[in-house]
């Protein structure tokens, strides 16, 4: 980069006597000023304008925003179908990344191994990972049909009661969270096992030489060799699922009885059907500061104990 | 490993449990496809349809201007591909190759749009767009997604990993920033623009959020959406028709997935690691 | 081709000096190295001649030219980097073409041009290839072509053979040798290898520290060398360097001003008797260690002024036992306190001896 910086020094001695503004100086800005401008644009502004509209009343069409202080704020806190949302989204969060990550690791440690088999198991699995969420949601409320749903079949099958999967308050997210975690599945392990081949060969037959039994070996070498992959998925995994809308919004619309209601599907109904923006950009901004205060807590906490190769 | 027969037995079985949680949906997805209605409520399952029922693909096309949705989807997906990559390439060049005075804001401010997701503040870029007069057309769809914070990221740490020494000896060579750019730094980060382009190419096609929330009417339209109001018909789904038109959603990626396999998943994998 | 002038050149890398005003002057056609340990600052001399590194303070003339503000591609320098720096995703043909194609040379002028090169360094079977499939050598020649090409008033080497094998490295020596001859461009060829400085250039720039210890010809850097610095670092093994308190018996003959005295391992002897040569001084000595290289037998010996290292072209010595270390007077150097080389020591039998030989 020294280098760079020199040739631009030397371009710039010539510009200089030209007489012109430097091009060699405003080329840098010049090259990031596109993306720049569409960052600006599309994800700095609004969030400035969300947090002024948390401020504020509106309902889209008249023409004054009025201010009412925090108002927004403390009705949203007092609402308990948005402590409902709260609740809900850290529940499905949590199980859904928990879930995800702790079985792709299983089926990485399963699945790591040469082979036309193994290679082919590992592209199934992964597959419902490119295909469209529209898709997923819709053959899952298929095979989720309370009455000609293939799960409830095959429960029968085996003897036991159907399941109102989608229907029921008390099922209802956790069936959200199953389609989470089959659709999520094969990128973790994916991941994995991409983590685990860049393990050192080395290190384990160190340790197989001092014989290191093979539960030790697991802790001691692939954990800590695994925990910058395991710190990203993570991270990527609560982020993803905070905002999570597409299953909700085909396969139960929040409900029944508003237990399936997380974050983004709550804005997206104060804002598109109750028309009330000031409410439904304060639950924004309360989410943006969930995600800001748990990626900072979540570097700060476990970078340190990360081990970075 | 353990090579008795009763484990290799159990390791066989499990494999073949795994197969079907994650390709039986995918096959009842597709039998589904070609029933006719009455064999999609028929218990016990049927799995092969008595015969195959190619209208219900022609039900689905029909069921609205799928036409249109379809060019939408082309058009929006080409169009932000071709934006990104016009707008990633000399951002992360910059990033990576020159100082300039602010540089690190600009990158953080990169950082910090690549941490926050579009879905979080749909709301004010709604009604920023509808303020634009571009809500509900395509632009709506694409502009948002111009430039990608991601793409930079990966980018630019692809072009920081050239050798200083390559770029003396294309300088003494007379070569330009652009020459630089074009017939050394690309084609030394092709696996990453690949890996871009496949990223950015599914999500996009597959996209159901934002067109949802930023188009009112059929002319912005693209698929995804199409698809998922087959299902809004009165009297309620036909699960055939709607598995069809999700078969006719699917079916691109999956045939670029069955070709660019190993791409794919090196690609995911890849920003996965990265 | 053209004369290079480095007029009181240093380079400041965040505060801490790496070269320290340097003035040289590198003759036309020459085939100057510039050698000296890791870190001294060849690398950063050779950037800033090609002008990657801006110099904090001098000016740098090439031809007669002050090219201080002149942009690397308007310098008329080609440059071989140690590790090559082929362009990895273009073909030989491509690598070598690059630098004339962006410099505009007609299509039909380039082939005849890469054509040529490639027949001089004996690529033209490998045109389609891509450096990855090229072995170290021919990378080698590639990079060689690809500076060659251009015909550029001067070449610039850094540490091209280095990362050869032994046998190849000798090889490219003796090509780079003739290249030079055929060409007559100057070639400025930096490395830390003094056996490769020794064989090859016609001028020798010692460097410690971003100072120039000494800018001569290989044979009078191995003859008289310039300071203490420059004795150790060219010879191997080194010269053999003592405190002057160390040779008691000397005290009168030296001069007042030496502090050090040293000796070229090749000339000391090494006899199993003691044999009082004159002129000798004679130490009694026991072996350390002992290196067969065939011809030549190393020895590393102690005695009470020190260890030393005695290089014997005679039939080796057997370990044991004691022996004695015979270092003739007139071949040894003194250095001052400052560590500069003094002149030549004047023995008084020394002049007998030229008296006698008149006589
Ligand atoms: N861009 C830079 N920034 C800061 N210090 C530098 C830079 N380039 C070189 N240096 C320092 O300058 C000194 C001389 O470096 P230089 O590369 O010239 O050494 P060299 O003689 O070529 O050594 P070698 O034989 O190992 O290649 C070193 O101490 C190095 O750390
Ligand atoms: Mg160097």
């Amino acid at each position: 980069m020294a280098f760079a910086k020199v040739q631009l020094d030397m371009e710039e001695k010539k510009a200089e006597r030209q007489g012109f503004l430097s091009w060699v100086k405003l080329r840098p800005y010049a090259m990031i000023f596109p993306a720049i401008f569409i960052f600006c644009l599309f994800f700095i502004y609004p969030i400035g304008y969300m947090i002024y509209l948390s401020f504020h009343d509106w309902n889209f069409v008249s023409p004054v925003k009025d201010f009412v202080g925090t108002s927004n704020f403390s009705y949203l806190l007092s609402d308990r179908d948005f402590r409902e949302v709260i609740s809900n989204s850290f529940i499905y969060t949590f199980f859904t990344v928990f879930l995800t990550i702790s079985l792709s690791l299983l089926l990485a440690l399963w699945l790591n191994r040469g082979g036309t088999v193994y290679s082919f198991m590992q592209a199934s699995i992964f597959s419902p990972h490119i295909i469209s969420l529209v898709s997923v949601s819709m053959l899952w409320m298929w095979i989720m049909d309370a009455d000609y749903g293939l799960l409830n079949w095959f429960l029968n099958l085996i003897g036991m009661e159907s399941v109102m999967w989608l229907t029921s308050p008390e099922y209802a997210l956790t069936s959200l969270i199953l389609v989470a975690v089959w659709k999520g599945i094969g990128f973790n392990t994916l991941v994995f096992i991409a983590g685990l081949q860049s393990i050192p060969k080395d290190l384990y037959e160190a340790a197989e030489l001092d014989h290191t039994p093979p539960w030790r070996r697991f802790l001691k070498i692939t954990v800590p060799m695994l925990s910058p992959t395991l710190f990203f998925l993570t991270i990527i995994g609560v982020i993803n699922s905070f905002q999570v809308f597409e299953t909700i919004n085909l396969m139960t619309a929040g409900g029944p009885i508003n237990s399936t209601n997380t974050f983004v599907y709550y804005i997206y109904q104060y804002g598109f059907q109750f028309f009330k923006i000031g409410y439904a950009s304060a639950a924004g901004v309360i989410l943006l500061v969930i995600l800001s205060v748990l990626t900072v807590v979540y570097f700060k906490v476990l970078s340190k104990r990360v081990h970075y190769r | 490993m353990n090579s008795s027969p009763i484990f290799k037995i159990a390791n066989g079985i499990g494999l073949v449990l795994l197969f079907i949680i994650f390709a039986v949906p995918f096959v009842w997805m597709a039998s589904t496809a070609f029933k006719s209605l009455g064999e999609t409520m028929t218990f016990p399952p049927v799995w092969i349809p008595e015969t195959l029922q190619w209208q219900n693909f022609v039900e689905a096309w029909n069921s609205g201007p799928f036409l249109k949705y379809f060019v939408n989807s082309v058009v929006v997906t080409l169009l932000i591909l071709i934006l990104q990559f016009a707008t990633i390439i000399p951002a992360a060049y910059a990033f990576a190759r020159y100082e300039f005075p602010l540089k690190n804001f600009f990158f953080a401010l990169t950082m910090i749009c690549l941490m926050i997701p579009s879905q979080l503040i749909f709301l004010p870029v709604y009604l920023n767009l509808s303020s634009w007069g571009i809500l509900d057309t395509i632009w709506g769809l694409i502009l948002p997604f111009a430039t990608s914070a991601f793409g930079i990221f990966l980018l630019r740490q692809s072009f920081m990993q050239v050798p200083e020494e390559l770029l003396e000896a294309a300088r003494l060579d007379d070569a330009s920033e652009w020459q630089i750019i074009r017939k050394i730094m690309l084609p030394l980060a092709k696996p990453v623009l690949i890996t871009l382009a496949l990223f950015s190419f599914i999500a996009h096609w597959n996209d159901y959020f934002w067109p949802l929330v930023m188009t009112t009417t059929d002319q912005a339209r693209t698929l995804p959406l199409g698809i998922a109001m087959l299902r809004q018909v009165e009297g309620g789904a036909a699960w055939n028709v709607v598995m069809a038109g999700n078969l006719l959603l699917v079916l691109p990626i999956l045939v670029i997935f069955f070709f660019a396999q190993k791409h794919i998943i090196r690609a995911f994998v890849y920003t996965g690691v990265k | 081709m053209a004369e290079i002038r480095l007029d009181n050149i240093s380079k400041t890398f965040n505060g801490d000096q790496v070269v320290k005003n340097i003035s040289l002057t590198i003759k036309d056609g020459s085939f100057t190295v510039l050698v000296g340990p890791s870190g001294c600052g060849k690398s950063t001399i050779l950037r800033m001649l090609a002008g990657f590194e801006q110099q904090t303070e001098g000016d740098i003339w090439i031809d007669g030219k002050r090219v201080n503000d002149l942009a690397p591609s308007k310098r008329d320098i080609a440059m071989v980097f140690q590790n090559y720096a082929l362009y990895p995703t273009m073909t030989v043909k491509g690598n070598i073409e690059f630098g004339l194609a962006n410099r505009k040379v007609p299509k039909k002028e380039r082939n005849l041009l890469i054509a040529e090169i490639a027949e001089i360094v004996g690529l033209s079977d490998h045109l389609d290839k891509k450096p990855d499939k090229l072995s170290g050598g021919q990378r080698q020649r590639v990079a060689l072509a690809r500076a060659m090409v251009k015909k550029p008033k001067v070449f610039i080497l850094d540490e091209p053979l280095s990362n050869l094998d032994a046998k190849l490295r000798t090889q490219m020596r003796t090509e780079l040798i003739q290249l030079h001859e055929k060409l007559g461009t100057t070639f400025v060829y930096v490395t830390h290898d003094q056996v490769e400085a020794m064989s090859m250039g016609d001028e020798i720039i010692i460097l410690n520290k971003g100072v120039v210890q000494q800018k001569a010809a290989p044979i009078d850097v191995y003859q008289s060398p310039g300071n203490l610095f420059a004795a150790e670092f060219i010879g191997q093994p080194p010269m053999n360097v003592f405190k002057k308190e160390e040779f008691h018996e000397l005290q009168d003959a030296l001069p007042e001003a030496a502090a050090y005295i040293g000796f070229r391992p090749e000339h000391a002897g090494l006899a199993l008797e003691s044999a009082h040569v004159p002129h000798t001084i004679e130490l009694e000595s026991e072996i350390l260690t002992l290196e067969t290289l065939g011809a030549e037998t190393v020895y590393k010996v102690k005695n009470r002024v020190g260890t030393m290292n005695i290089r014997s072209f005679t039939a080796p010595v057997s370990k044991r036992g004691k022996c004695f270390a015979t270092i003739p007077m007139e071949k040894l150097y003194a250095f001052g306190a400052d560590q500069t080389a003094l002149p030549a020591l004047d023995f008084p039998f020394q002049k007998e001896a030229a008296l006698n030989g008149v006589r």
